[in-house]
């Protein structure tokens, strides 16, 4: 399976979640329990995927997902910092600006 | 002019597409195709092998073998990917856009909108299938 780590913090504005390495098949449920899960407890959740160097189309179908849910129940989701791969990504797919809104680094 | 840069063959389960992408990700690197282009290959690849797991064979048939063939024809990189699972459903296959209410199925639109040519078909021995994709260098 695809090497997959992640990291939680909390500051006043939001809670951050952190991946580092790959997302792809073998791990997408992985991604999608944490986001879900992390999403489901917080009220303003910001994605950090920098330290992914690689995102599928599993692993941006979750991100998809994820955007869904947080507009359904009024929280704040977005993707804040990518890598260069998942920026292409997300920018070949056209998702780079709903998933990332303004303001997005990486 | 054609040249023949690389021949070999892959068995692929989920497993193993971390492998296939640091495999592709060294080729990248020898070839010196800069990073906007190496991202886009490697984008299209990680789709296509992907594919070939999660749609090609079925569970019980994996590792699956796919012979990858990468070729240099004038401007272009050429990657052919060929498996031996059983012929696809070519009007099946079709490039849907990501669908925010249903997210999901987007993966050829990817590989599309990352390449410059995508063709898909059976293999000529009508054993398996052929993905042939190709990238303008520069």
């Amino acid at each position: 399976m695809a090497e997959l780590h992640h990291t939680i913090t909390h500051s006043e504005q939001s809670t951050i979640l952190a991946f580092q390495g790959e997302i792809d098949i073998s791990n997408a449920r992985v991604l999608r329990t944490i986001l879900l899960q992390t999403l489901d407890r917080a009220s303003r959740l910001e994605l950090d995927l920098q330290a992914v160097t690689s995102m599928d189309s599993s692993g941006i179908a979750t991100l998809i997902e994820a955007h869904a849910k947080a507009g359904d129940s009024g929280k704040a989701f977005r993707v804040a910092t990518v890598s260069d791969r998942v920026r292409m990504a997300l920018k070949l797919l056209c998702l780079d600006t709903l998933l990332m809104g303004g303001g997005a680094t990486g | 002019m054609r040249d023949n840069l690389d021949h070999f063959t892959l068995d692929v389960t989920p497993e193993t597409l971390s492998n296939v992408r640091a495999l592709f990700t060294a080729l990248a690197e020898r070839l010196a195709l800069g990073s906007d282009i190496t991202h886009k290959v490697l984008i299209a690849i990680d789709e296509a092998v992907q594919n070939v797991v999660r749609h090609g064979y079925r569970p019980a048939e994996l590792p699956g073998r796919l012979d990858v063939t990468i070729t240099r024809e004038d401007d272009e990189l050429v990657f052919e990917l060929r498996d031996y699972a059983a012929p696809a459903d070519l009007a099946a296959i079709r490039p849907y856009p990501p669908d925010l209410d249903r997210p999901g199925h987007f993966g050829m639109h990817l590989i599309r909108a990352a390449m410059d040519d995508v063709r898909y078909s059976h293999a000529p021995d009508g054993n398996g299938n052929v993905l042939l994709m190709r990238k303008r260098l520069g």
